[in-house]
């Protein structure tokens, strides 16, 4: 049974696009609600999976209750909208409505901060922070969203804190003083106005001067989120497809993992197997005499099935023998998922592999 | 009069989207093997950190530079960094001195965290491969759905305060680049299992709402093959029910019921797609895994298409 031990407080579930990844995270957070667990689902998926996938019928920022068949444990499901988280933390950051306003209103933080995929980013581990702070949760489980932006949203925290160098940003808009060492200030922003032209500069001027103020707060909370994602108590779970192009894929998002010193607790292979199809081909079978014009096909199946799988396999030892963990394998979920029993017995049927070395 | 539309599949500039892992990737580099093999000269153009065209055609790593990955096919991958000095390039005309603009930590920190800039230069370079005519058709491979739609945005959304200058120029070159009928084709790649029909049904209504934007193909991906008939399935499920329980052929029924099963499912899918997107189709068969010939069935399936 895949578990997260009993001090995880968060978790994430990172991977490509297209590997049930957010099936694989609901069916987590619903395994270790199961357990007693308050457990949050956080999606940070612009498409709207998560809800599809526990059979409600839509997900907002505010966390939904799901309703379990137990009841020892809670399951709460959220999904970002980055606008609203964003402009949550600037109200939260100004303490003060006016100057909040005055932010909200500005344009370039208008075109941003709904549009952009580090803007989810930034507001998705924003909305983590918050959430591993609530008293109601014992767990956070978080879908990243695909591909290139899960690894995107690992590296926000260490971004905005390295963009929120106060030198930067003083350097950047004092370069009009005289001093001599701010005069590189004025050579770069002389070339970035050659670069991006004179009103987005002034834009981009107007809107750090109006952020200025939540410089210290910003890199604070940036640093303790770079922190949290290095904590003891926070768990990476990576998923994958088990095919030969999704072995490609869970290699490189395993090292970037592993690169930035984050833990890597399980590694799961969606799709991996077919539970049907578990009879060796080596077995010959009698078909009674009734199936003998379906047998040459049966047996054809069976062979193709059989073959497919034994490949998978394969590909999940070399994996977990290259990288010295173990790891599980799933079976296709069935349709339709939809509610809390079907989720259930799909993470039940997890085949563990371990590594030989 | 006007020209005739361009037929979508051989317009200069083509992006597909669609969700994660249905093998737009796949679907690109089959055809780009049969736009090289009609004799043009095919530019597969990734977005983002992972390559999927060096391991599709078994070759060397995927960079910035395009690379010839199979014969008559290239492929480049739009990295931040080069990308971000060719555009400053573009406005400096020194290369030197905007490697030194890029590579200055501070700009660099700026340009690292602002929003945008990595969108921006992606922009910059798509147009200018674009315009570059060496290659032809140029086929770009945008990320799952919800960021292609970013990616579609984002002239609307710069231009709310972009009045002016070279930025300017990179938006509206990309904006008339997006809403050129004859040069410029939008393809939705999809599969047909529940959750990604859904997605795509979605995705197709949002683009349907950007008339600027022209939709080319849908591409259905991985068709489970249709094993048996109505018939066979028939038998198949009163086997099981009945004489057959427990035998020990029992599990290969089982099998046999499941794919027949995910096929009907196909199906249903497939019917759902033909009545909310009236785009034309192209359906691709499930290869095996482990088949090295995925590309070379794909292109041979476009090209029995008989699209030029």
């Amino acid at each position: 049974m895949i578990e997260l031990s009993d001090d995880c407080r968060l978790a994430f579930c990172v991977g490509v696009g297209g590997v049930g990844k957010t099936t694989f995270a609901a069916a987590l957070g619903l395994a270790e609600a199961l357990r007693g667990r308050s457990v949050l689902v956080l999606t940070a998926d612009p498409a709207r999976r998560l809800a599809d996938a526990l059979g409600i019928r839509g997900l907002s920022d505010q966390a939904s209750d799901i309703p379990l068949p137990t009841t020892s444990g809670e399951l709460h499901a959220a999904m970002l909208e980055t606008k609203a988280s964003a402009d949550e933390i600037i109200r939260r950051a100004a303490h003060d409505e006016a100057r909040a306003q005055r932010v909200l209103d500005n344009r370039i933080y208008q075109a941003f901060s709904n549009t952009l995929a580090r803007s989810h980013a930034y507001a998705a581990m924003e909305r983590v922070h918050e959430a591993v702070h609530d008293a109601r949760y014992d767990l956070i489980v978080v879908d990243t969203p695909p591909a290139q932006s899960s690894i995107e949203i690992l590296e926000a925290p260490a971004r905005l804190v390295s963009f929120l160098d106060q030198r930067v940003v003083r350097w950047f808009l004092q370069a009009s003083d005289e001093s001599p060492q701010l005069r590189g200030g004025a050579l770069a922003q002389g070339l970035l106005r050659i670069v991006a032209g004179q009103s987005l500069v002034s834009a981009l001027t107007e809107f750090l001067t109006e952020m200025a103020f939540l410089r210290e707060g910003f890199s604070e909370r940036a640093k303790e989120v770079r922190d949290l994602m290095r904590s003891p108590s926070t768990r990476f779970v990576l998923v994958s497809s088990a095919d030969s192009i999704g072995m490609e894929a869970a290699k490189s998002v395993a090292a970037e993992v592993r690169s930035r010193d984050f833990a890597l607790a399980h590694v799961v292979f969606n799709r991996a197997f077919i539970p049907e199809a578990t009879r060796s081909c080596a077995d010959p079978v009698n078909y009674p005499e009734r199936l003998a014009a379906l047998a040459p096909k049966l047996e054809r199946m069976r062979a193709l099935l059989t073959a497919e799988e034994e490949q998978k396999r394969s590909n999940i030892v070399a994996f977990c023998d290259e990288h010295g963990v173990g790891a599980w394998s799933l079976p296709e979920a069935r349709r339709p998922l939809g509610d809390p029993s079907a989720l259930a017995a799909w993470i039940e049927q997890a085949r563990p592999f371990s590594h030989s070395t | 009069m006007h020209p005739p539309i361009a037929e979508p599949l051989t317009r200069q500039v083509q992006f597909f989207t669609g969700k994660g892992g249905v093998g737009k990737s796949t679907v690109l580099a089959a055809l780009a093997t049969a736009a090289a093999r009609a004799g043009k000269r095919p530019l597969i153009v990734e977005l983002g950190a992972h390559t999927s065209s060096s391991h599709l055609f078994h070759g060397p790593d995927v960079g910035y530079q395009p690379s010839e990955v199979a014969p008559g096919v290239h492929a480049t991958r739009v990295l931040f960094e080069p990308a971000l000095i060719d555009y400053i390039t573009s406005r400096l005309k020194l290369r030197p001195i905007a490697s030194l603009v890029a590579k200055n930590s501070s700009l660099r920190r700026l340009f690292l965290a602002a929003p945008g800039v990595d969108e921006i230069v992606t922009l910059h370079r798509v147009a200018q491969l674009a315009a570059d005519e060496r290659w032809g058709p140029v086929l770009v491979d945008l990320e799952s759905t919800g960021h292609a739609l970013m990616f579609f945005d984002l002239p609307s959304v710069l231009e709310v305060f972009l009045k002016d200058g070279p930025l300017r120029q990179v938006v509206d070159s990309a904006t008339k680049l997006l809403a050129d009928e004859q040069r410029c084709a939008i393809h939705i790649v999809t599969v047909p299992e529940p959750l990604a029909v859904n997605e795509t049904i979605q995705l197709h209504a949002q683009l349907r709402k950007r008339p600027d934007l022209h939709l080319g193909y849908l591409f259905i991906n991985r068709v489970p093959r249709a094993w048996l008939d109505d018939e066979e399935t028939r038998l198949v499920k009163s086997e099981l029910a009945g004489a057959s329980a427990g035998e020990p052929w029992a599990s290969d029924l089982a099998l046999a019921q499941y794919l027949a099963q995910r096929r009907l499912t196909a199906e249903r899918c497939m019917q759902g797609l033909h009545h909310d997107i009236d785009l034309p189709t192209m359906t691709f068969e499930a290869q095996d895994e482990g088949g090295a010939s995925i590309i070379a069935e794909l292109s041979g399936a476009i090209e029995r298409a008989g699209i030029r």
